[in-house]
């Protein structure tokens, strides 16, 4: 790599101008990935975090958990199914909570089910729940003042509840998820553990069986929020790879009378192609490792709240698909390369 | 017998007509023999030095260079060839804008993937007087340097065979003179056979055979030197 390593010393302006646009472009892929992540969490992830298989709902209501409605026995019904190993109900209401003796009114989402069941999550602090006036909390209510130990009431429901101890990652529809026990209620949905390979559990087709997946696209604004903000992701790496491609377009035509006098002299295509891919690469590597720190860097500096998830796992498959895009959109320049003709090193001055 | 080209004719197809570029030109070039093409232009001298420089191959007749025949070749042992066989010297010295004095010899044994010459080119940069100017870049560097720099370049990969494509022309004729004279001694010198393209009549006394294109026909004129 001969070439591609002193021509990038020699012109630095001209790659430092591209790297500068590239670690921009990049920044802004990789904050907007964070917050659809961020966003995706705070309005879903105690169905992502969900223990179980499939979620049972009344069929013909368009995935929608909210607007499905069982009777309690459809737990019991659908427990006796072959392959189904645990049934436990789910009722999902929107209400407010409030500290005893205080004014100020919390939004949550109640999960009610079977606090002795499998949805029960695992508390990160204090104990989990053996009354049935006792509560688990999403630790982000917490934050908003709450503590174990404290009674809370929730308008539109009777009685007192004790919270005693907060769960990681336990949100929906950018509330926080109280876990508590239901009885006697109408449920929305029945959450199922099933026998590996086995989806429908041999259930009557009264019933719609969801995966989590499903159930996610079935919550009101979940799967707008996240498709806008992947179509500005998808616009992000098209606008990359046209950048990258125009740049190295534009640099290879300069270049051609070069490139011309190089395969007179006797250098390959190939060594010509090998050089400007390197090139890409390595500019694409630079840029996107500059744009993990300052991605990082800008992290440090926004508010607790807000929902930003970055995980290592989202960067480094957001960086192989950038240098992904970044060698595609150079295609074009190597066409431009094969079709170089050593003649024109003589020629061209004629 | 270094370059031999046998009843060699070059046609392009320029729209409907055929053009003929080089018509059945014959040529012998000895080791140690430097010749000069002379020619309008327009007469077929840059076809004529593709062709003897595997650049093109001929539409009829026959290439050897060092005894290989260049019609049945691919492009890509063409360019081998001219990598370990050919020394090109261009019109404008035509170096690479960002590679120093030394890279542009480097960069031919890189190609080559041949490391034992890394001596011989700073040898060579010694032997051209080019030694003080080894971590310049070719902006930095006066014409006449440039073109000495392109010999140099055309002589690091040890070819058998050195083709000079009008050295002089942007050069005055006293600059010019001191790189054709430069080229012929290091023909004769290293025995190499030489061939060079030119309109420069001022230097042909250099060369041991003239040759004049024209219309593609290539005829020998009468011997200046010898």
């Amino acid at each position: 790599m001969f070439l591609a390593i002193r021509e990038l010393l020699h012109a630095k302006f001209r790659y430092i101008l591209i790297g500068f646009i590239m670690v921009l472009i990049t920044v802004l892929i990789l904050m907007i990935s964070g917050l659809a992540k961020g966003l995706s969490a705070d309005n879903a992830s105690s169905i992502q975090n969900l223990n179980a298989d499939n979620l049972v709902i009344e069929s013909g209501v368009e995935q929608e958990l909210t607007k499905s409605f069982l009777p309690e026995s459809a737990v019991r019904e659908t427990a006796q199914a072959e392959s189904v190993n645990e049934a436990v109900p789910l009722v999902i209401r929107m209400s407010s909570a409030s500290v005893t003796g205080s004014e100020q009114q919390h939004d949550v989402a109640i999960f009610g089910t079977d606090l002795q069941g499998m949805l029960t999550p695992d508390v990160i602090e204090g104990t989990k729940p053996v009354d049935s006036n006792e509560v688990i909390a999403d630790v982000s209510l917490q934050k908003e003042g709450i503590a174990i130990g404290d009674t809370i009431a929730f308008r539109g429901h009777d009685g007192e509840y004790t919270v005693t101890g907060f769960a990681e990652n336990q949100r929906y529809s950018h509330t926080p998820v109280i876990y508590m026990s239901m009885a006697g209620e109408k449920i929305n949905a029945v959450a199922i553990q099933t026998a590996e390979g086995e989806r429908n559990g041999g259930l009557e087709p009264t019933y719609d069986i969801l995966s989590k997946k499903e159930v996610l696209q079935g919550i009101p604004s979940y799967s707008q929020e996240q498709a806008s903000l992947n179509m500005m992701i998808i616009f992000l790496f098209v606008i990359a790879a046209f950048v990258l491609a125009i740049f190295f377009y534009v640099i290879t035509m300069q270049k051609k009378a070069q490139f011309g006098v190089l395969r007179a002299l006797g250098s390959q295509t190939s060594y010509i192609i090998n050089n400007l891919l390197f090139q890409v690469v390595i500019i694409s590597i630079v840029c996107i490792a500059i744009a993990i720190g300052m991605t990082y860097g800008i992290k440090m500096l926004l508010p607790d709240d807000m929902p930003f998830v970055m995980t290592a796992g989202n960067t480094v498959q957001t960086s192989v698909l950038l240098l992904a895009v970044s060698l595609i959109g150079s295609l074009i320049s190597l066409f431009q390369v094969v079709k170089v003709d050593p003649v024109e090193a003589i020629e061209g001055g004629a | 017998m270094t370059l031999r080209m046998k009843h060699v004719s070059k046609t392009f197809k320029d729209g409907p007509n055929a053009f003929k570029a080089l018509n059945d030109a014959s040529l012998n070039v000895n080791r140690g023999e430097f010749v000069a093409v002379i020619g309008p232009s327009g007469s077929g001298k840059s076809t004529f030095l593709s062709t003897a420089g595997a650049l093109l191959s001929p539409t009829s007749g026959s290439v050897e260079i060092d005894g290989t025949p260049i019609a049945g070749l691919r492009d890509k042992a063409k360019t081998r060839l001219r990598l370990d066989k050919i020394g090109f010297v261009f019109q404008t010295a035509n170096l690479i804008p960002y590679l120093n004095v030394t890279d542009q010899l480097r960069i031919i044994n890189v190609m080559a993937k041949n490391k034992k010459r890394t001596g011989y080119e700073t040898n060579l940069l010694n032997h051209f007087g080019l030694e003080h100017r080894t971590r310049h870049f070719p902006n930095e560097l006066s014409g006449g340097e440039r073109q000495r720099v392109a010999i140099a370049r055309a002589l690091v990969n040890e070819p058998d065979l050195i083709l000079a494509d009008e050295p002089t022309a942007s050069l005055d004729s006293k600059r010019g003179r001191e790189v054709v004279e430069l080229i012929a001694s290091e023909i004769h010198e290293r025995g190499k056979a030489g061939i060079m393209v030119t309109h420069d009549e001022r230097v042909l006394d250099l060369c041991d055979r003239v040759f004049m294109i024209k219309d593609g026909q290539l005829m020998e004129t009468e011997t200046i030197r010898s």
